[in-house]
Formats: structure tokens, C-alpha cells, sequence
């Protein structure tokens, strides 16, 4: 019938609207983890921990880490602020977002990569379990659960023109920072280790974290917080081992 | 113990209205009274005292320290309806346990009921007479509730408990954790009205979270909040209770009688009968509020809610001032049922819904507001009662807007009058002006504090 393939064109155009912002948001977080994967693999039999390459590359690797492990997250914020404004704006919203969100993690990338490269000799494994401990100790903190809830502020932006660009790219600005200051000491932990064993295991803490659960107010409790302290250690385990 | 006898025969619940008078003050509230009377004996820092019992609402002025008991008072999210559960059925324990009547029942101020007569405070509630009346506290008003501020249809009407992001829902958004105030959950609609509304129109106590515990009256609000939960589930499908164990398998700890704790997962306390009471009447209430198209509503209702798709938005944010007014600029919404199809659009009609987003204020000069869409240039907002969208209350507002709040967001099903404004010509599908007025006055202003009430935004959404 006519009206039947009519009815099912509409709704296949309706399904391809409703997924495209989620498909550049994700495909570009993908096409990060491919660059890094492919890099990563050529300084395989060459790489001997931060400090060691030339600054360029290894601030590029680092970079890259970062951009690889941050992007699932940062996705997901921009194809939920998306939903808060008008369809046909919706994937222009989520670069915007995207954007905004990047700055304020290549500003920390970058300054890490700065400092990393002025230390003499390079870190060692010291700094390990010393970052561990602070990142451990930074997880159950006020000012990190702070920032996990301006994660949740209400995404209000004006819905048309430049004002809509401008204000998804606030917005992402506003997420990223959120979630430097979350991260910060995990993702110096991860600098110090310098290893993509590591990334998962981080990723996966942070994903626990952020999904619902049945404990209320983990602060108080210190479950959630203790479970991320467990996940920093076996990671920082496996990576020491993994170096040794 | 306690909990064994209370299981085994389910008490009864019932309407405040309803209780024997026969020989003057009912049974239930003169044991209330006695109850209430015996919490405040109890030094402050008893837990079974009402000043402790208050804080684990929210802390009041008196008790300023930190403790791991206060401040869990749900609201803004889906834990609202079973925190509060829990939180009544502790009180009633402890009531029971202090009067050494186990079997008693905390009653419910049925104001939702038709009869004008129980939209006002239950007698007993509002004699301040001699003899100690330990059910009366100053500061209330005693002026009768307005017809609309007491009437549930809407709430009952909404076929979803909980939405993620923007929805019309009926027991508050979705969050990933629980929250006192200024989550980025969405005010359900039970929350938002009657609940909100209740709590200002009172007034006293009632009107700020901190306090309003310490008001008996208080406890009988919520109780018939609760039954109003039941109320709705006992419509059938597609209204339930979520499913998602984030929901279900949350917990809250709360002081026992026993001088231990007891800790419930919302799973725990969805069946009430397993907990020792039942309601006296959980049929949909005649609420008394002329609607004829009340009908066409509950139709429309059933039907699953589909995404939201925001059509529109104010521009910036809008001031909530009495009298004021935002101007909302609209387009088609790309996803209408059947649109893409090709299918006349008067075969599948969608939900048209008002979102007040990131409402904030420190200094809230108003209790309620009447919320109106489509009033006539230059006509007063409150001479077109069939354009009110429904009513934004500020209880918990200076609370969700402190620190990191997030202030509260409420949404408005505006179908209906969306629907007669096209009847009648004049529903504009490029704008649609939003005007805000004042129907409960807030608490007074101190000199020079302007009220300071502000949306983030206004927007109007297809679902």
C-alpha cells in the first residue's frame, strides 16, 4: 500500500534523525581511539615511559590519551544538552558541545605536558603510588563531588543562530571543566604510568560512578569511592607490572 | 516485633474527615496529639523526638551541625514518593511506640475530596485553644484552599511514574543517585501540585522544607500524598511503578523505635499492605473542578509518551514577577506523528507541554504561581481561567538554588488548551506568550529584598 511505504520511509527518516547526533558524537570518540591504537602501536617497541621521546611526540601521545578516554563521556553530555534544543540544530549543538568541551582538557593536557617534559630525571615509579594515593584521596573529596553534579545542571541554551552555537559550546565548556576537575588526579596517575592497560581500567571507574546505583549518597557511605580506590590500585598494579 | 504485629493485620488509614466525632475530639487525633505531645518532652537529641525526626527532613535553624541522619528529605526526583513513604511509616511507628498503641494509624487530610468542607484545616488542627492543643502551631493560614490548588487530576492523569531529561511525568525525573534539593530531575506532577502547593498554601512552617515537619499537619499531607500514589496505580496500565533497579534496590536508613536503625530499598515498601496499612479509599477522586474537557484529557493520556521534541523557547531568561510574561517563538515540530508519513496530522495528535527550567531565587516573594499560556494582548491573565496551564509552587525553591542547586523545573500538559485556542482561531503555531501571576502570596520580603525569582528558560515541547 502507498500508505504503508510512505509510513515506513517516514519512520526510517525519523529513526536516521533520532541517531545522527549519537553517530557523529560516537564516531568521532571512535575515530580518536583508532588514531591513538594506531599510534601507540608503532611506538610499541620503541616507547620507554614519559620523558624518554622527543616532547613533541609525547605530548602528542598524551594528547591523544586523553582525548581517547574523555570523548565516550563527553558524548554522551552532548547528545543529551542536544535534546534540550531544536531538531534541526541538534548535531551542529553536539560539535559546538564537543568543542567547548575540549578546551578545557587540552589547557590540562597541555600544561601537564609542559611540566612532564622540565622534570629531571623523568618520573619514576615513585610517583606512582604517590599519585595513586592522591587520586585515591581526591575521589571522596567535597570539591570532586561538586563538580560531578554541575555534570547534571540543566542544559539551557537559546534554541536559534549564533547565540545557539555559542551557547552549546558554554555548555561544553562547562562540562569539560566539570570533568577536569573530577579527573585531574586520575588522569596524572595515568601520565605517570604512561600506559593504555591503564586507560580501561580508569574508564570503567568512571563509568561505575557515573551510572545509577543503589547507594545513596556514596560519600557518606564510601562504597562507590572505595570500589574506584580498588580499580586505581589493580590498575597501577597491572601497570607497574606490565613496565617491569 | 513491632514490625511482625503491624504486617500481620494491616491497619487502616483514613480520611481525617471521616473519623468518629461523635463524642468530640476523634480517637485517632486525641492519640495523635498525645503522640506529637510526647516527641517534643523528648530532648532534641532523641531520636524519636520531633525536632529529630524534622532534621532528617531537612535541618532547621536549631540544628546547625552535621549528622548522618539529616537532610535525606527527597524531592525533584523519583525517590520523592517512596523516601517519603518510608518516612511516614517510621513516624507512625514511633507514634504508636511513644503512645503504646502500635495498631494506630496516622490519618490524611483529604483535601482532594469534593466537599468543600475538607478543603480547609481539620477543626482540631486549627483551634488554638486552651488545654495545650499540641496539633496547633502558629503561623498557618486559615483561609480555605482554592479549588484548583487542591485538585490531583492533572497528576493523576500522567501515564509515566518517571521520565529521563524533559517529561510530563507523575512522580518526578529520573536521577542517577538521590538528592535533597537542585537536582537536575524534573518536578513530577503529584510534587509539584497538589504537594507544592499544599505546603504554601498552609503556609507557617509548612512552607519551608527545614520546618515543616514540625507542623502535625504536616504528616497528615503526605499521608494522603501517599494514598494519592495509590490512587494513581490503582488506574492500572500503563500507570506502574518503574521496574529499573537503580529505582528499586536504592536504600534509605531511618531511626527505629528500638533505638536501632531500620533500612528499606524502595522494593521493600511499594505493597503497603505489607507494611501494616491500607488506605480507607483509593478511588480516583471527583475533584469538583468544572472541566469539560477533562474527558478528551484522560483519553489523550494513556497513549505513551513518546521523545520530547522542543519546538520553542524563551530567549533569554524570564523574571517571574507578578504580571510577567515571555514571549516563546515556535516551529513545527519535525517529528509529529505521522508527520513524516504523510499522515493528516488530525489522525494522531501529539502532547503539547509548557518546561519552566532552572527556576532559582534567594528572595522568593511569592508562594504560588499561576501559570497562563495565550492570554490576549493587553487582557489580565487571571480573567481567562481556562488558559492556566497549571501552578508553579517555590516550596524548596531558596533550597535548589543554594550552592550547586539547580533550582526547580516543572512541566505543564497544555494540550487542551492548545486544542480550544485552535476551535477558536487564535492558537498562533509561530509564538505563544507565557504570562506568570501571583496566587499565594510568599513570605515577606525583607526591606529593600526585591523578589528575585528567575527561569532559566521557558520552553514548549511536543511529545
Amino acid at each position: 500500500m502507498a500508505t504503508d511505504s510512505i509510513t515506513r520511509r517516514g519512520a526510517a527518516l525519523a529513526l536516521v534523525e533520532d541517531w545522527y547526533p549519537a553517530v557523529v558524537a560516537y564516531g568521532l570518540a571512535a575515530g580518536v581511539w583508532m588514531v591513538l591504537l594506531g599510534e601507540s602501536s608503532q611506538r610499541a617497541s620503541v616507547h620507554h615511559g614519559v620523558g624518554h621521546e622527543p616532547w613533541a611526540q609525547d605530548s602528542l601521545h598524551w594528547l591523544l590519551m586523553v582525548a581517547a578516554m574523555v570523548a565516550p563521556f563527553a558524548a554522551r553530555q552532548a547528545i543529551s544538552v542536544a535534546s534540550n534544543g531544536l531538531r534541526r540544530y541538534r548535531t551542529r549543538v553536539v560539535v559546538c558541545y564537543l568543542l567547548g568541551f575540549a578546551g578545557p582538557w587540552m589547557g590540562f593536557s597541555l600544561i601537564t605536558a609542559v611540566v612532564t617534559v622540565r622534570l629531571d630525571p623523568p618520573l619514576s615509579l615513585v610517583a606512582v603510588p604517590v599519585l595513586g594515593g592522591v587520586a585515591a584521596t581526591w575521589q571522596g573529596s567535597s570539591l570532586r563531588r561538586r563538580g560531578f553534579a554541575r555534570c547534571h545542571a540543566p542544559s539551557v541554551f537559546p534554541l536559534r543562530g549564533l547565540s545557539c552555537l555559542a551557547g552549546s559550546c558554554r555548555l561544553g565548556i562547562r562540562g569539560g571543566a566539570s570533568c577536569v576537575v573530577m579527573c585531574w588526579a586520575s588522569m596524572l596517575l595515568m601520565l605517570a604510568l604512561s600506559s593504555p592497560l591503564f586507560m580501561p581500567g580508569l574508564m570503567a571507574t568512571h563509568w561505575y560512578e557515573q551510572r545509577p546505583g543503589p547507594n545513596p549518597f556514596p560519600e557518606r557511605r564510601w562504597q562507590r569511592p572505595a570500589i574506584a580506590y580498588a580499580l586505581v590500585g589493580v590498575g597501577a598494579l597491572v601497570a607497574v607490572l606490565y613496565r617491569g | 516485633m513491632l514490625e511482625e504485629t503491624q504486617a500481620e493485620t494491616p491497619g487502616v488509614r483514613r480520611a481525617v474527615s471521616a473519623l468518629n466525632r461523635s463524642g468530640g475530639w476523634p480517637q485517632e487525633l486525641i492519640d495523635y496529639a498525645d503522640g506529637i505531645r510526647a516527641m517534643k518532652a523528648l530532648p532534641p537529641s532523641d531520636p524519636l523526638s520531633l525536632t529529630y525526626q524534622a532534621a532528617i527532613h531537612g535541618r532547621n535553624g536549631e540544628w546547625a551541625r552535621e549528622h548522618p541522619d539529616w537532610d535525606w528529605c527527597q524531592h525533584q526526583s523519583w525517590f520523592f514518593l517512596p523516601w517519603h513513604r518510608m518516612y511516614l511509616l517510621q513516624f507512625e511507628r514511633i507514634i504508636g511506640h511513644l503512645i503504646h498503641k502500635p495498631e494506630w494509624r496516622l490519618p490524611y487530610w483529604d483535601y482532594t475530596a469534593v466537599d468543600e468542607a475538607r478543603w480547609v484545616l481539620p477543626t482540631e488542627f486549627a483551634d488554638p485553644a486552651a488545654d495545650d492543643n499540641a496539633l496547633w502551631v502558629d503561623g498557618r493560614s486559615s483561609a480555605p484552599l482554592p479549588p484548583d490548588h487542591r485538585d490531583p487530576t492533572t497528576a493523576l492523569e500522567a501515564p509515566v511514574f518517571a521520565t529521563e531529561g524533559a517529561g510530563f511525568n507523575f512522580g518526578s525525573g529520573m536521577i542517577a543517585a538521590p538528592a535533597q534539593f537542585g537536582t537536575a530531575g524534573e518536578t513530577g506532577a503529584l510534587e509539584g501540585s497538589p504537594h507544592n502547593v499544599i505546603h504554601m498554601d498552609v503556609g507557617g512552617h509548612m512552607s519551608d522544607p527545614t520546618a515543616a515537619p514540625l507542623d502535625p499537619v504536616f504528616w497528615l499531607h503526605h499521608a494522603n500524598v501517599d494514598r494519592l500514589w495509590e490512587v494513581w496505580l490503582s488506574q492500572g496500565e500503563p500507570r506502574t511503578n518503574p521496574t529499573d533497579a537503580s529505582w528499586l534496590d536504592t536504600e534509605f536508613r531511618f531511626p527505629d523505635p528500638s533505638g536501632d536503625h531500620v533500612t528499606w530499598r524502595v522494593r521493600d515498601v511499594l505493597d503497603t499492605a505489607a507494611l501494616g496499612y491500607v488506605y480507607d479509599d483509593v478511588a480516583p477522586p471527583l475533584t469538583g473542578v468544572e472541566d469539560d474537557r477533562r474527558g478528551i484529557a484522560a483519553t489523550v493520556m494513556t497513549r505513551q509518551p513518546q521523545e520530547p521534541e522542543v519546538v520553542g523557547a524563551s530567549d533569554g531568561p524570564v523574571s517571574l514577577e507578578a504580571g510577567s510574561s515571555a514571549l516563546i517563538r515556535m516551529e513545527e515540530p519535525r517529528k509529529r506523528r505521522g508527520l513524516h508519513a504523510g499522515v493528516g496530522a488530525e489522525d494522531a495528535e501529539d502532547d503539547v507541554f509548557l518546561r519552566v527550567e532552572g527556576v532559582q531565587g534567594t528572595n522568593v516573594g511569592v508562594g504560588v504561581y499561576g501559570v497562563y499560556v495565550g492570554v490576549p494582548d493587553g487582557a489580565a491573565a487571571t480573567a481567562h481561567p481556562e488558559l492556566k496551564a497549571g501552578l508553579l509552587s517555590t516550596f524548596g525553591l531558596e533550597a535548589s538554588s543554594r550552592g550547586d542547586g539547580h533550582g526547580i523545573t516543572q512541566s505543564f500538559k497544555i494540550t487542551e488548551i492548545a486544542r480550544a485556542l485552535r476551535a477558536e482561531g487564535r492558537w498562533d503555531p509561530t509564538a505563544l506568550r507565557v504570562t506568570f501571576e501571583t496566587e499565594t502570596p510568599g513570605r515577606a520580603l525583607a526591606d529593600g529584598a526585591e523578589n528575585d525569582v528567575t527561569a532559566a528558560r521557558v520552553s514548549v515541547y511536543y511529545a
